[in-house]
């Protein structure tokens, strides 16, 4: 069965199963490498991507669920060449250990900064609750989007 | 005690890890392959007087390699797991060699082409590579310098290198691969020197101080960076079935009722080892392994559908999904078959609704 879903702005006809997860289809037919599987059971937000404007886990989002709605990943932010402006906070903050959590983190980061341009730090503390990084680089991801939020990374 | 008994001394420990691995684990490695390696899947010990790796892999070009364009290539046997090693094994080497980052080509932890320097654990990254790479690096620059002086016919002290080049006090100039050409036969293809001329640390301008890590933009921006990103052709994905709980074992599992699953190549048991062999990686994660009555286990069947907790619709499942916390597992129980029992983990509840708009 074929479902329609735009990913990173570009409509794609995905052939998987509909109960197969979002990421797989993301990871392994589209070969995009942003999403990353951690736990596969929505409990480290690895995965997580943006779906219309909210982000969800995709390691439990089926792909059937998801026909015609707006998926994007952190490669829509930008690429290494020109990244983005939370992906280049990121890195003048180098805000990544091993960085396995930080794609994650900068999608749900990102879907928050898209609701609120300015969040204050608690909003932003309580927006990353649900992406665990266990290397412990927390503060520096707070202080990367705390740049972009407070307008410092322009 | 002296550097060199110290040596001496880590070189009998050495052997004696080596049999002590012998009865553990490769006992079917014929004789002539161990002789190879010591326990920790080193190569044996080559000249314990000459720092870090550079013991057990004594050759310059191992670590480092000139190309006849100049392009110079930095090898290690470790590889980077996020604690930046990479950055810092290059700035070690960019130091000594006179080059910025950008100018080289590292390869870290590739078997058919760096040095074999066993795990990349337990903090030795920086001890045993980066020293290999300081004084190998030191060495090779040396060499450079002594190659272009030869081909100048000049003294090597007159020969500086800076930014990729060989510079002659005059004004001359050549790249390393030039420079390279004026060194007598085996190149840099000669066991290091048990000692080496190194920068004077006051002038460093790399090691000290922070560089940027390599890895991390490829990170933030969904490049290639792990391990799960590398996709090769025909590449098929393993998963294995865990039991329950510590010493369970296997009593019964339908195998051939995976085989004929879609997708599935091979399923694997052994005893209480059971693994599933697919070329999807969904596909093996679909592929629930059910956990039996008390210890033993275990059932392997297709997953059933549980009733979204929010509207009437049954759900899409995944049987990871069901595996997750407590209350999901209570949740479920209506639609898990009452002879089978779950593995439940403790955990945050599961997001247990069936992902449609608006629901």
């Amino acid at each position: 069965m074929t479902t329609k879903l735009t990913i990173n702005g570009r409509l794609h006809a995905v052939q998987a199963d509909p109960a197969t997860p979002l990421l797989y289809v993301l990871r392994n037919e589209l070969q995009l490498n942003g999403a990353k599987f951690g736990c596969g059971m929505g409990q480290c937000g690895a995965c997580t991507v943006i779906v219309d404007d909210k982000p969800v886990f995709s390691c439990l989002a089926p792909v059937g669920a998801l026909a015609g709605r707006s998926v994007r990943t952190v490669e829509a932010l930008g690429s290494a060449a020109l990244p983005g402006k939370l992906q280049a906070a990121f890195i003048k903050h180098q805000a990544a250990q091993c960085g396995y959590c930080i794609a994650g983190m900068i999608m749900r980061a990102q879907a928050l900064l898209e609701r609120n341009p300015h969040p204050t730090e608690a909003q932003i503390r309580t927006q990353m609750e649900p992406n665990l990084c266990r290397c412990g680089t927390h503060h520096r991801i707070i202080a990367a989007i705390s740049d972009v939020a407070t307008g410092a990374a322009a | 005690m002296s550097d060199f008994n110290k040596d001496k001394f880590s070189g009998a420990r050495r052997v004696l890890l080596k049999r002590g691995a012998l009865v553990f684990g490769f006992s079917l490695l014929p004789a002539a392959a161990w002789a190879e390696f010591n326990a920790m899947g080193l190569p044996k010990l080559a000249n314990p007087r000459l720092p870090g790796s550079l013991k057990n892999t004594p050759l310059l070009d191992a670590w480092i390699r000139v190309a006849p364009d100049g392009k110079v290539t930095v090898c290690s046997g470790k590889v980077e797991l996020g604690t930046g090693v990479r950055t810092a094994l290059m700035q070690i080497a960019l130091e000594q060699l006179e080059l910025a980052p950008g100018d080289i080509r590292f390869v870290g932890g590739d078997t058919g082409l760096t040095p074999n320097e066993g795990f990349t654990a337990g903090s030795h990254t920086i001890a045993d590579s980066g020293t290999a790479l300081l004084h190998a690096s030191a060495q090779v620059a040396a060499l450079l310098r002594q190659g272009a002086a030869a081909r100048w016919r000049v003294d090597p002290a007159t020969v500086t290198l800076r930014a990729g080049r060989a510079l002659g006090a005059d004004g001359r100039g050549m790249h390393y691969g030039e420079a390279l050409k004026g060194l007598t036969a085996p190149g840099l293809h000669r066991a290091a020197a048990e000692t080496s001329v190194l920068r004077d640390p006051a002038h460093y301008r790399l090691i000290g101080k922070p560089v940027p890590r390599v890895d991390i933009p490829a990170k933030v921006t969904g490049g290639a960076a792990y391990v799960q990103d590398m996709r090769l052709p025909g590449m098929l994905h393993a998963r294995v079935v865990r039991p329950p709980r510590p010493g369970a074992t296997l009593t019964a599992a339908d195998l051939a009722a995976v085989r004929a699953m879609p997708g599935v190549h091979q399923v694997v048991r052994d005893g209480s080892y059971l693994a599933v062999l697919a070329d999807d990686e969904c596909a093996i994660r679909r592929r629930p392994a059910r956990a039996g009555r008390a210890a033993r286990y275990c059932r392997v069947r297709t997953p059933s559908t549980p009733p979204c907790s929010r509207c009437p619709r049954r759900t899409s499942w995944c049987w990871s999904v069901a595996n997750q916390g407590r209350r999901a597992a209570a949740a479920s129980a209506r639609a898990i078959p009452s002879n089978t029992s779950c593995t439940v983990r403790s955990g945050r509840p599961a997001r247990w609704h069936c992902w449609r708009r608006g629901c």
